[in-house]
């Protein structure tokens, strides 16, 4: 199963808003299950980037303080039409990408 | 011919078996590319050693960091950082000082992309929230405090 990323993307003066809502646990295995008395296992997305029209543009890597369904905001100077492509990997090597067009 | 046969099925799980700690490899490998020593460093200047390499940011009015004043819930805290105004900007990373592990994110700019990020994060309780700018191979930063009503480290 791959990681589920919602996507927008909006031109906005040559600039790209690139946000994104991912659904991820982001668990940090130091939290406790209490009706077991053992940690919830870690489930953490480390990497991410973001490509546009192919060629990387930004490169970012995340820890447990990140927030359960993480949301990503970056800006790039683009054109509207222009692909942007989204990755992202967790610890357990579960993947996740999208591909969009900029409107 | 049993022996052969024997040696023939030996030989194919030997294969097998390489291709399979191969394959199991993977996940590390791309973990590779993760800092581990500065994530879990349980100090702002390591976090920022093993991040930049150095510790010795400087305050700067072209850092614009935006978080709320007081967060009614440490778990989902939105920070912007906006060094847009900077040029050359590489890198970006927040830190929340009095969290377990205070390094929250780095992220890496190259070509088109511009010095700003915006995300949500997990806040254990009443701390300051640092936004470290690489531009020109020099830090800069700009903090806030943030007052928290309920952590949103524990269960």
């Amino acid at each position: 199963m791959s990681i589920n990323i919602r996507t927008r993307g909006q031109v906005r003066g040559g600039v790209a808003e690139i946000k994104s809502l991912i659904r991820h646990p982001m668990e940090s295995g130091a939290r406790m299950d209490q009706s077991t008395g053992r940690p919830f296992p870690m489930k953490l997305i480390t990497n991410v980037d973001v490509s546009v029209n192919g060629s990387k543009v930004v490169d970012a890597q995340w820890s447990a303080n990140i927030s359960t369904n993480p949301y990503m905001h970056v800006n790039v100077a683009a054109n509207s039409g222009d692909e942007v492509t989204i990755n992202l990997v967790d610890n357990t090597g579960e993947t996740g990408s999208e591909t969009f067009k900029l409107r | 011919m049993k022996r052969r046969s024997f040696l023939k099925a030996t030989l194919a799980t030997g294969a097998a078996s390489v291709a399979v700690s191969a394959g199991l490899l993977t996940p590390s490998t791309v973990l590779a590319s993760w800092n581990k020593g500065a994530f879990e460093a349980k100090s702002v200047n390591d976090a920022l050693n093993g991040i930049f390499g150095a510790s010795n940011a400087a305050t700067s009015a072209d850092v614009k960091l935006t978080a709320p004043a007081i967060a009614e819930n440490g778990a989902v805290t939105p920070v912007t950082v906006d060094a847009s105004g900077m040029s050359g900007v590489e890198s970006i990373a927040i830190i929340a000082s009095s969290n377990p592990t205070p390094l929250v994110c780095e992220y890496k700019f190259q070509g088109a992309a511009q010095g700003f990020v915006s995300t949500r994060i997990r806040m254990g309780e009443t701390q300051t929230v640092m936004g470290v700018v690489k531009a020109g191979g020099k830090l800069f930063k700009a903090e806030q405090e943030v007052r928290v009503t309920i952590g949103g480290c524990g269960g």
